[in-house]
Parts: C-alpha cells; structure tokens; sequence
C-alpha cells in the first residue's frame, strides 16, 4: 500500500485550495521536499553520504530515486575490484580488467584458459584485451580458474531472479571445499586473499557463520588492505550478528562503513540490524569494542545517522572525541533538517498567512503546537550555541559550515542581530557555503524590519535577483527560491494585510520564469498564485493586484509582476467574478469585457459505460424542476460569465421596472432559477467558483462571505418566495413553493466528520441533520395547498424527497 | 453467496495449528498468497522480483491457492513497453515455475496487487493485457485488487482490464494525522466512498481488515507503526497510551511525551463496513478475503466473529 498516494487522495485541504495538487502526477509527498528548508545538503557532504542525508520518509535519503535516469551499466564494477586486477595483470588498461573480471562469460574465459593451456591463439574476443594477453603470456590459469569459480557460484549470493529455486547447501558446500583446496594452494598473495574471501562469502550464505568468522581471522587479520578484505569484513560482520553478538557486529560493520565509501550504505544497514535501528541506550556498551577514539568517534556518529530524534549529545560525543571526524558535518546538517522539519515548518505554517503547502503539516492542534514551540526553540539554541563554538574551532571540517548553520538557526528563532553576529565574524572559502550563507542574508533582511517598506524592498531586489537567478542553476536552490517566495515573503506581505504584493509573491514561487523545472516529480507544482487569488482575496485587494501589475512603479514591482506566475487576464477574470459573486452585474461586465479569452459556461458529463465524456453548453437558467435533468437542455451558443452577467443584469432591469399590475412572478422566478443554477448545486456553478469538489455540502462554515449564498442559496429561495406570492396561476404557484422547499432543504447544514470526536457522535448529527432534510415542514404546505394540481403529481413522480416525505405522512396500511 | 478466504501475506508459507484449525472450521476453501513483490532494480534498470515466498510445509488438503504478485509504482513508473511485455512474461513464468516446484495446487485465479495511479495507469494497464496473453492466464481469471480512492477517482484513475476487481476495505484513514482515529477501517470514512460502489463497472470480491496496530506519535508528529506489540492488559483496552516518563514496554522503548493509537478491526466496525458495501452492490456471488491469517492475529476473534464478519456481506 502506498500510503503517500492514498494520504493525498484523500486529504481535502491541499485539494481544495489548490486544486491542481490532486491531479497532477506522483501522488506523493517528495521525501526530499516536505518541509520548509533553505538548508543545502550538497554544502557539507560528499555524494558517498547522500544515502544519510536527513529524511523522515525513507529509510535512506536515496532509496527513492525514480527522478534519476536508470542505466548505468558501470554500477556493477567495484573500482577498487578492477584497480587491483589491473595492476596484477600489468595490464595498461582498466577497461581491459573490466571487461574480463566483469563482463565476460563462462565460454569466454574457458576459450581463455584453453588458450593458456594449450598455447592455441587467444580467441577473437580476448586479442586486443591487455590483461588476457598477460594472462595467457604468464600462463596464468589460476586467475581464469577463479574468476569461472566465481561466474559458477554467482547465483549463491544472487539468485536467478525470474527462477523459482531451492537453495542447495551441499551444492554449497562443496563450493567451499573448492575455494578451501584453491586457496591452499593459490599460487600468489592476491589469489589466496581472493579465494579467502570466497569461502567467506559461501560459508556466510551458507549458514556456517562460525566457519566465516574463523577464516576471516584466519587470513585477513593484520593489515590487509586489499579491495575483497573490507567485503570479507561485511560478512564476517554478518556472521557475528546471526550467531547473536550483535554488539561485535556493529562494531564490525562501523569499521567496514568507515573503509569503502562504495559499501557504506550496505553496512550502515548491517549496523541498524545489529544496533537495533541506533538505540541510544547501546551506544556505551558498542563503543567498548573500539580501539581507539577515531573509531569510537564513528561508531558514536552513526548511531546519530538514523531516525527523526535530535541527536545533539551524539554531535557533542562526536566533536570531543574526534574534532575533525568526517561524519560530524553531515550530523549537524542533519540536525538542521530536523529542526526545520519539527519546528520551522510548523511554526511558519502557523503564523498569519502561513499556507501549509506542505500536506504533512496541514494540521496543527494549536494547544499542543504551543507546548513542542518552546521545546522546539530551546532546541534551536541549544544547537546553535554548540555550532557557534564548532565554528572557531580550526580543528573541524569546513568550519563554516557551523557559521551558517549557527546563523541560520538564529534566525529561526527570530535573533536577528544573533544571525548577523555569527555572519559577520564568518569567514569561508568554499563556494558553497559562501551561497549558503548569502541566502541566510537575505532570510535575516527579508525579516528583520517589523514592515517591509518600499526601502527595504529595494534593499532585497539585489538578493531577489540573485536567489531567482540562483534557482535556474542549481537544484537546491530552485526549492530554497520557491521556498523563499511562498512562505517567507508572501507571508510576510500578507502578514501586513497586502495582499496583493503577497500574490505576486506566490506567483514568484511558482517557478514558471523555468524552463524546465527539475524537482517537479511530485506534486507541488501547482500554481498557488492564481489560486490565492480566486479562493483568498477580496474584490478591493484584486483591484490593488491589478492596478500594480498594470503599472509597476518601483523596481522591486517590476520585478516582482516580471517574474509572477499571474498573469494580468487571471486577476482580471477573477475581478469580474468576484463581482459577479457580489451581484453587482454592472462592475461584473466592465471587468469581463476586459478579459481576454473568455470561458464557456460547460460541463464534462462522463459515462462510465461507454468510457466517453461529453461537453455540454449549460442552460444557467434551466427550470430547476428535475434535478436529474439539469444537463439535459443544452444551450445551442455556451454562455460565459460576460453574456450571463448581461443577461442578469437585463433581467434585473426588467424586475426593477414591474409596474403595477403587470405579473413580475416570471421574472422572479427566472431570476432565482439563475442564482440557483449558479450555486454549488446548479449546473452552472462555474459562474462563480473555479473548483467543485463531490464532496461538499452546506456545512455552515464559510471560508469567504460569497459562499453563504454559493451553498445556502438564500438570495434564490427569496426569489422563488416573491414568484410564488406573486403567482396567479395555480400550477405555477405550485411551482414556485416547490422551489422554495427545495432551498429550504440546501439551507439544512450537514455536520462535516471532521468536527466531531467519535464516529458514533458524527453518525448522531449526520441522523439529525438528515431528519431535518427529509421532514421539510414546506412539503406539508406543498401537498395542502397544491396535492391536486398537476404539478404535485408531476414532482411527486419525480422527487424522493417528497415521496418520502408524503409516505411518511400516511398512516400504514392505506394505499399509496 | 459469500466464498470465505484469506489472504496469507508471510514470506514464508508456515500454517500453525491455530491457522489451520481456523481455516477448517470456517470451512475456507481458498488462501490469497502472495507469491512476489516486483520491484525496480535501479543498478541494472530492470524489474525484479523480491521477496518470493518459501513454502515451508504444503498448503492443507483442500485449500486451493490463488497466487497474488504486489508491484510496486516504480517498476510501472520506468519500463519501457518492451520491458513491460518482458515483465508480463516473466512474471507469468515465475508464477508457473513456483506453483511446479512447490507442487500447489492454484485455483483458477491469478491476482495482482498495485496502488496505481492516474500517473501509472497507461503503463499499468498494458501490462495486465500483457500478461492476459500468457499462456499461464489462458482460461483464469485475472483480478486486481482497487482501492477505495481508485474507486472515487474512477474518471482519472481509469478500470483496469480484468475480469474482476479486489475491493480493499482497509487503509482508508490518514495514518499520520493525530487526530484520526482508526485508519485501518471507519464506517464514517468507507460512506465518502461507498457512493461509487454501484457504478464501478467490474464485478467486486471484498477484502476486509482484521488486523491492528499501533500508531506512535510524538506530541503531534507521526513516528511511526508498532507491530506485533502485546501491552500490558489494562493499557490494551485504551485507544491511546501516553507515556509520561520513559518507558520500557514489550521490549520497546517510549520516551516521555510519546503517545500510542491502538487501532484495531474492531468487528462491530468491520461488520459495518460490510454491509455498507453489501448494500452497494448487486447481489452474486464473491469473494470475501480477510486480511490477513496470522495465529496472533485471529486469537482477537472468536470463530463466531470471524463467521459474522463473512456473513455481513450476504
């Protein structure tokens, strides 16, 4: 089960906000980007870490990587494996020693030894390759012998994949008496550690631990360097955790971690095994086993590579024993992550205008996000005062990298001054962490005023500039940037109420000034701009979006409208639906006519049986008598919010103009029927919202003053009331009061689940409200007033409601 | 007409005398196993098959098994159509392979268990008309289990081309969020579904969930799921345990602050959950497969309750 993909399928709040997140590919939070970050990973650690960069999703940080093009048919060549049959070979070539020790097959190397032993020329394949020919000049079959033992014994620790097999232990063993005999007599240093290692390997797959374990100290202890001594170690690693001393194990794998940098991640998974996945309470009896404090140093540290707890102590631990321990950079990026995970991100989230982008943490219990601020901070301190005494230290790697992170934990907990102290007593070389320290610049500067000003705007625009410039070149970048735009300064713009800079601000995170975006394999990506501005700003601050994006006065504005997402017809086409929403028909026409290309009002109608969907020209003012037939009276010329708020507003002059005497019920009920066919309920709700979800309903809880007639239809049941008192003919009359029963019954709120604590409590309001619906008091009136009329059995043929309601109403037993 | 049956989801096909015994008396006649996982292998850019299972003793007398493969979204995400057409082949003859050598006896059904996606579905779909081709699912039925999402989404998630469709009635709720209360299975969840039920055009089998769980929390943040995990008696009746100090547990470790969500396949629930989709759908015959048989697991039910739960989607 994938439960990324489930969580986002079903979770509303992204969804609703921002639709584009639930259709857009991948379905999944990217475990590489779920948390606020302006934290490189690259500024610390080689690519030899990246499977223990920080991430609370994977196990390890590179176990996900479909983003990566696959294919590299290098991957299974060990390099330090070649080197040595390289140099054993004299062979001038190391893609020679590849393409005999990886890439031959069984027939080839047995045309090889036939070719040494009988003196016959060297096959076609084996003429040109530098080592075969020093083979077969050496006479050195012993080395073709070993490498068909090992093409013959391949399958012992890699199966055949699409093979249903049986593992055969005395075929197994007598692999093993093979390599005991071969190494016996192996005529060399190279071959016998080779032949060593193989009876390692097959006793370990085997299940003769003991035996593994005995021949690895047996030949590889003392100094063997040799490429096949660190694999042999792994397996005698393994051999001591099957056989239960999982303490001598993880001490064997830290050493195996600390000598190949191709292995690491395979033995940092023995070493989880064996310390049961880094439980702190081992660490004092585990490092017992080290000789010396650079390898208590490493064992210490990896027990800090692995799960979501601060491991400070572990820094610490590590700093006092070993100062210029590799692993200490990566532990305190780590650190950083963690913190920006636990406590940044929430914190921003909620702050005024935080926009939760990330799904993870859309959801905050106030009181208890309350209690994990004060922690999370004395946290942040805490770490930043020990990176600050990392950074003097001449000792450590890239000191640094202790400076930026010190400033930038600063300024997560708002020391602005601290962040400038620590920035200005650093010093580094390093590119890297140059860039790294001028964004945690323009973070302090972005926040440091209590009000961005035009000042300090222009202050920023060199630093905007560089950090959008920045983003195009590098990956992490393009991430700090949309990060940067979307949660540090469009909330800070909306935390001063302007939210029209805050839009452009969005606009800006949306990274469409990329050509090609990078990180766009999950499903961040959709626009948010243009969506803050259809579900979240009032008429009057769209009107102030469009007035600064029609003409931009300093240059930050410029810059700003230059590089948004939003384009000028967006804002405009939202202006005239945000007044159409309000029902000023006239400023809801001026602002359409602006707009460029306007939109049919029309309808997807999917047929599950033929597969096919079909578009239809909506009918905003169908006779809302049948609701199943809504879709069925097409328009011959679709109309769009421009020609409907014509038409509204026609029909608005005409009901304005009634004299007296005249019937005006038609035109109310003409009206109500459009405002009706423009609510949630209608078949043209695309008039005023630009999302429907399914599963909406009236809840009661309106985000924006609009939707309380979107979903409660009240201004439409007022018309329909005016039509049915204005009514003269009977059978429109009851007409009409059906129409007000049924918005009636839209006003009935429904409890929404998520406000209640218990399934059982939710199932009792939901039975309550549902009571409410089906006992529509106006039915009674309905089937009084009207029960003979035409239009009764009309309705009554045709809505269950009513039907209910009318059964209900009957004693038992009398004929319906 | 219900078919009682269980999916059995251990690597290694083991049944103890509890299992068996359970299996006898409900009168099972068939077992889901789960023969191999397929996943991508990124060093060699090619899909392969993990974790095959290892019939460590013959399936009872009686008991057909349906083999069933889990593929991952990766494999589906990076093959190529050639490299589909190979897989459909080689998965066919892994399954072939597997039952011969273990001499099983299959019934007539294959299944696959994939949580496609929109994204997924074009690559997903060829390879289940690929694998209709093979000779190995001449004359079976090939089912694919669908989530209840899929379900919903029917539009963009599109039907998958199969004779019948394995609906899952579990892992409907947000696992990571505090406050939700059981994610495994909720009446109240399962309705935001159920209304698509009668319109999904594949005739549907039923799966439903009797297993549980723990959820662990810290203050608000998910941490991470507690199997097999026996607390004392008087905590296990609680919904959650808090832990106001450091705390060791049934070999586990809590700090201060942390927090359990014990969520179970409460039977009431389950039943409901039952007759909610019986209710959706036409009355035919079925499958009913809980998930999933495991001594530990079925010692939480009586037989009575394990019978009701098949019983609720007559």
């Amino acid at each position: 089960m994938n439960w990324k993909a489930f969580l986002i399928a079903c979770t509303s709040a992204a969804a609703t906000l921002f639709p584009g997140n639930g259709i857009t590919c991948g379905g999944s939070e990217d475990p590489h980007d779920y948390f606020t970050s302006f934290f490189s990973n690259a500024v610390a650690n080689g690519p030899e870490y990246r499977p223990f960069y920080y991430t609370s999703l994977l196990k390890f940080y590179d176990e996900d990587t479909w983003w990566e093009k696959p294919d590299d048919s290098l991957a299974v060549v060990d390099p330090a494996i070649a080197r040595e049959w390289q140099a054993y070979g004299k062979s001038s070539s190391r893609e020679d020693a590849i393409q005999l020790v990886y890439f031959s097959k069984t027939e080839d190397l047995q045309a090889l030894a036939e070719s040494i032993q009988t003196g016959k020329a060297l096959p076609q394949r084996w003429q040109k390759n530098s080592l075969a020919q020093h083979f077969r000049n050496t006479k050195m079959n012993d080395a073709i012998r070993y490498l068909l033992f090992v093409k013959k014994t391949a399958p012992v620790s890699n199966p055949p994949e699409w093979e249903a097999q049986v593992k055969d232990s005395l075929q197994i063993n007598r692999f093993i008496g093979e390599a005991n005999e071969a190494y016996a007599k192996a005529p060399d240093a190279f071959l016998k550690d080779k032949w060593a290692f193989q009876r390692c390997k097959l006793s370990f797959y085997n299940n003769r631990h003991t035996d593994c374990i005995r021949w690895y100290d047996e030949h590889f202890t003392g100094n063997h360097s040799s490429a096949v001594a660190n694999l042999a170690l792994s397996y005698k690693a393994g051999s001591l955790f099957r056989t239960h001393q999982p303490d001598k194990a993880a001490y064997h794998y830290s050493k195996a971690f600390q000598l190949s940098d191709r292995y690491k991640k395979s033995n940092y998974t023995g070493f989880l095994w064996a310390s049961d996945f880094c439980n702190q309470d081992l660490i004092a009896a585990y490092t017992s086993h080290c000789k010396n404090e650079e390898e208590k140093a490493t064992m210490t540290a990896m027990f800090g590579m692995y799960g979501t707890d601060y491991r400070l102590p572990i820094l610490q631990t590590v700093y006092s024993l070993q100062p210029s321990s590799p692993l200490l950079p990566l532990l305190a990026t780590r650190e950083i992550h963690k913190l920006e995970e636990q406590y940044f991100t929430p914190l921003l989230s909620h702050e005024k205008g935080g926009k939760s982008l990330y799904v993870s943490y859309t959801w905050h219990n106030d009181s208890t996000a309350l209690r994990g601020h004060a922690d999370g901070l004395a946290q942040v301190q805490k770490t930043a005062a020990f990176f600050e005494k990392l950074m003097q230290d001449k000792r450590v790697q890239q000191p640094g990298l202790y400076a930026a992170g010190a400033a930038y934990l600063r300024f997560m907990a708002k020391d602005y001054a601290g962040a400038k102290a620590v920035l200005a007593k650093a010093s580094d070389s390093d590119e890297k962490i140059k860039t790294q320290m001028q964004l945690i610049n323009l973070l302090v500067a972005a926040n440091e005023d209590k009000t961005l000003t035009r000042e300090r705007e222009a202050k920023l625009l060199p630093s905007l500039q560089w950090l959008v410039q920045k983003a195009r070149e590098n990956n992490d970048f393009e991430i700090f940037c949309r990060n940067f735009f979307s949660q540090i300064l469009a909330q800070r713009y909306e935390q001063q109420g302007d939210s029209a800079r805050a839009a452009l601000a969005y606009g800006l995170s949306d990274l469409t000034f990329l050509v090609n975006r990078r990180n766009n394999d999950y499903n961040y990506s959709s626009p948010t701009a243009i969506w803050y501005a259809r579900d979240e700003m009032s008429t009057e601050s769209l009107l102030q979006l469009y007035n600064l994006m029609t003409a931009p006065t300093t240059a930050t504005e410029k810059f700003l409208v230059q590089y948004a997402s939003i384009r000028r017809d967006d804002v405009i086409d939202v202006i005239g639906t945000s007044h159409l929403r309000d029902r000023d028909y006239a400023k809801a026409i001026e602002w359409l006519n602006k707009a460029g290309k306007p939109q049919p009002l029309v309808e997807e109608r999917y047929d599950y049986k033929t597969d096919e969907s079909t578009t239809i020209n909506v009918d905003p003012f169908f006779d809302y008598l049948n609701d199943w037939q809504r879709f069925n009276k097409a328009v011959p010329v679709p109309y769009t919010k421009l020609t409907l708020a014509k038409k509204l507003q026609e029909l608005e002059t005409k009901i304005k103009s009634v004299t007296r005497g005249t019937d005006p019920s038609r035109l109310y009920y003409q009206y109500a029927s459009a405002l009706y066919n423009m609510s949630y309920y209608g078949n043209s709700w695309q008039a005023l919202a630009y999302y429907r979800s399914g599963g909406n309903w009236n809840h009661g809880n309106y985000k924006l003053p609009w939707e309380k007639e979107y979903y409660g239809v009240h201004t439409a049941k007022q018309y329909y009331q005016k039509a049915y008192e204005t009514a003269t003919n009977k059978e429109f009359k009851a007409a009409c009061l059906f129409m007000v029963a049924k918005c009636a019954q839209r006003q009935v709120v429904f409890p929404d689940y998520g406000d209640y604590p218990t399934y059982e409590a939710y199932e009792k309001a939901e039975a309550a409200a549902q009571h409410r619906f089906q006992n529509n008091a106006l039915f009674a009136q309905f089937k009084k007033s009207f029960g003979t009329t035409k239009f009764y059995q009309y309705t009554y043929n045709r809505c269950s409601y009513l039907r209910d309601y009318v059964k209900k109403e009957q004693p038992s037993g009398r004929a319906r | 007409m219900v078919q009682r049956s269980f999916y059995y989801w251990k690597t290694a096909f083991h049944l103890s005398p509890e299992e068996k015994e359970t299996l006898q008396r409900l009168s099972v006649q068939q077992l889901y196993v789960k023969f191999f996982d397929v996943e991508w292998n990124s060093e060699r850019a090619a899909p392969q098959p993990v974790a095959k299972s290892i019939f460590r003793q013959a399936p009872p007398g009686g008991i057909r098994i349906t083999p069933v493969v889990f593929l991952t979204q990766e494999p589906l995400q990076k093959s190529s159509l050639a490299q589909l057409e190979q897989l459909a082949v080689n998965i066919a003859s892994l399954l072939s392979t597997h039952a011969a050598t273990n001499k099983l006896s299959l019934s007539n059904e294959v299944q696959v268990d994939c949580d496609w996606t929109a994204c997924t579905k074009e690559q997903y779909f060829a390879l289940l008309q690929a694998l209709k081709k093979q000779p190995f699912f001449q004359n079976k039925i090939l089912s694919a289990t669908i989530r209840l999402h899929q379900v919903k989404f029917r539009g963009r998630n599109g039907v998958p081309p199969v004779d019948r469709g394995l609906l899952m009635c579990y892992n409907m709720g947000n696992l990571r969020h505090p406050e939700t209360k059981n994610s495994i299975i909720e009446a109240g969840e399962l309705k935001k579904y159920s209304n698509h039920l009668n319109t999904y055009p594949l005739p549907l089998d039923i799966a439903l969930p009797i297993f549980d769980w723990y959820v662990l929390f810290e203050g608000e943040q998910y941490k991470g799921l507690v199997r097999d995990f026996s607390p004392p008696a008087e905590l296990a009746k609680r919904e959650r345990i808090h832990f106001t100090s450091d705390t060791i547990m049934h070999g586990y470790r809590f700090k201060k602050g942390q927090w359990l969500r014990h969520e179970t396949s409460n039977t009431a629930v389950v039943k409901k959950c039952g007759e909610l989709v019986a209710e959706k759908l036409k009355p035919e015959k079925r499958s009913v497969i809980l998930y999933h048989l495991d001594q530990n697991t079925i010692a939480n039910y009586t037989l009575h309750e394990l019978e009701s739960i098949f019983d609720s989607l007559h």
